[in-house]
């Protein structure tokens, strides 16, 4: 029943993704992290070249920090109307004038699998922090990409109840429980990111997760790791599509620099 | 042009996520309560009716020596006689086989705090059957069932430890490392040709 809106709402998010990239380009307007915009001026034709105005900047250039960004994973909501999973995940980050930067990331994951044991109810819930280094590269005006390494971990639960069927003696039901679960891995990413409005930006990240350790159990073993997904995958990539604010930094738009 | 290929990529990447959104739906179709208990194969010889049989053999094999004696030196009247020991010799060779197979009927099993009765049929013959997979409770580490084979009720204890196991997906209850803790038949023989036989490794031989 939820899969239909699920649908919907990813639909929506790529065509924002998408509206994202084509809205910089209409009348040629172009705003860029240089905070130079270039505004064609009706009345006096031909004056492209000419008129380029550098509007503003509050960026100081001496800074070691330049900026400082805020990051909401839009795909992750998604999941809420999912029967089978609801995930959340945010993200803080500061960058430095040589591009680097260092980020922060947090998050909830529950995860419901039907398949995980077939004759089980199971789940496995928790939280999850990665922390991580990234290099950027300004790739086109309001175009990054960037390349970075994370550690991230894991903290949380599972629990199930699964249940035997025997006609002769009664079905066997039973339940597990396991609290306190931790696990950890490293990540390598790529991304790339487009101004969208103002200083918002909208991007995606593909992950590499390496499981470095988790609390394992036999014979039924942990299914899904918070954060990091199926433990059976010792290797296993991941996608983000994330919307960011920038702080720190004031990007020009047509709106505010005419 | 460059924009462009930003473009696409985001276009590659936004499809991939949809791509995952919807895989994640997928529906399990064989997930629910797993009718995969635990069994013990059991094999019955009916000793006492061997016996029997072998007595019987006997004597009518005596008597078949001896009426072909008697044709040998020329009385052909026992010639029809020869002819039904001939046929009772085969019938009792058929029994005589049977047991040793351990081919046997069983009427009807019950367990102690089992919920219904068991009943064994040979799904194309509706006969009888050479082994017989007894479920094994998966409540505790003992199952007491009761055996009625031709209007005789035996019962017979199983004793046994139990293990959670994980197979194909499906969480499971396994028996292993079974003996017999009691029985009311003559005796009994579990076979185990490992240090440790799960259950459906193991054969327990009833002698009656």
């Amino acid at each position: 029943m939820k899969r239909p809106f699920t649908f919907i709402f990813s639909i929506l998010a790529f065509w924002m993704q998408i509206n994202a990239g084509l809205a910089q380009d209409v009348n040629g307007h172009i705003a860029t992290d240089s905070t130079i915009l270039v505004t064609p001026n009706p009345d006096q034709p031909g004056i492209d070249s000419l008129s380029t105005q550098i509007l503003s900047s509050t960026e100081s250039k001496d800074a070691f920090i330049q900026y400082g960004e805020v990051i909401l994973d839009y795909l992750k909501l998604f999941t809420i109307p999912l029967s089978s999973e609801d995930k959340a995940e945010v993200g803080v980050g500061i960058y430095s004038r040589n591009n680097f930067g260092i980020n922060v990331e947090g998050g909830y994951g529950a995860k419901y699998p039907e398949q995980a044991y077939k004759n089980a109810e199971y789940v496995s819930k928790g939280y999850y922090g990665r922390v991580g280094l990234n290099y950027l590269y300004k790739y086109a005006p309001g175009v990054h990409i960037y390349i970075g390494a994370k550690y991230g971990k894991s903290f949380y639960e599972d629990e199930g109840t699964y249940e035997i069927g025997s006609d002769f003696w009664g079905n066997y039901k039973d339940t597990f429980h396991r609290t306190g679960l931790q696990a950890d891995w490293f990540e390598v990413i790529l991304g790339s990111e487009r101004q969208w409005k103002g200083n918002f930006y909208l991007g995606f990240q593909a992950r590499l997760r390496m499981l470095r350790d988790y609390d394992t159990f036999q014979p039924i073993e942990v299914y899904f790791i918070p954060g990091y997904g199926r433990t059976m995958y010792k290797t296993t990539p991941a996608l983000n599509l994330y919307i960011k604010y920038i702080i720190g930094r004031k990007i020009i738009t047509d709106e505010s620099g005419s | 042009m460059k924009n462009n290929n930003i473009l696409y990529l985001f276009l590659f990447f936004g499809l991939m996520a949809l791509v995952e959104l919807s895989g994640g739906c997928e529906e399990c179709k064989d997930c629910g309560i797993a009718y995969k208990e635990s069994v013990v194969n059991m094999k019955f010889f009916n000793i006492d009716s061997l016996n029997k049989v072998n007595i019987a053999l006997v004597e009518v094999e005596d008597s078949l020596a001896k009426v072909n004696e008697e044709i040998d030196n020329g009385n052909t009247d026992l010639i029809e006689i020869k002819t039904e020991l001939e046929i009772q010799k085969a019938s009792l060779e058929a029994t005589q086989k049977d047991i040793t197979q351990g081919k046997i009927k069983i009427e009807e099993v019950t367990g102690l705090n089992a919920l219904q009765p068991l009943y064994f049929r040979d799904s194309t013959t509706n006969d009888s059957l050479t082994v017989f997979p007894f479920p094994l409770s998966m409540h505790t580490n003992t199952s007491t069932l009761h055996i009625e084979i031709d209007n005789r009720l035996d019962t017979l204890t199983v004793d046994y430890l139990r293990a959670e196991d994980v197979s194909n997906n499906f969480i499971l209850i396994r028996a292993y490392d079974l003996s017999v803790g009691s029985s009311t038949y003559d005796s009994t023989k579990v076979i185990c040709n490992k240090d440790s036989c799960l259950s459906h490794e193991t054969t327990i031989y009833v002698y009656f």
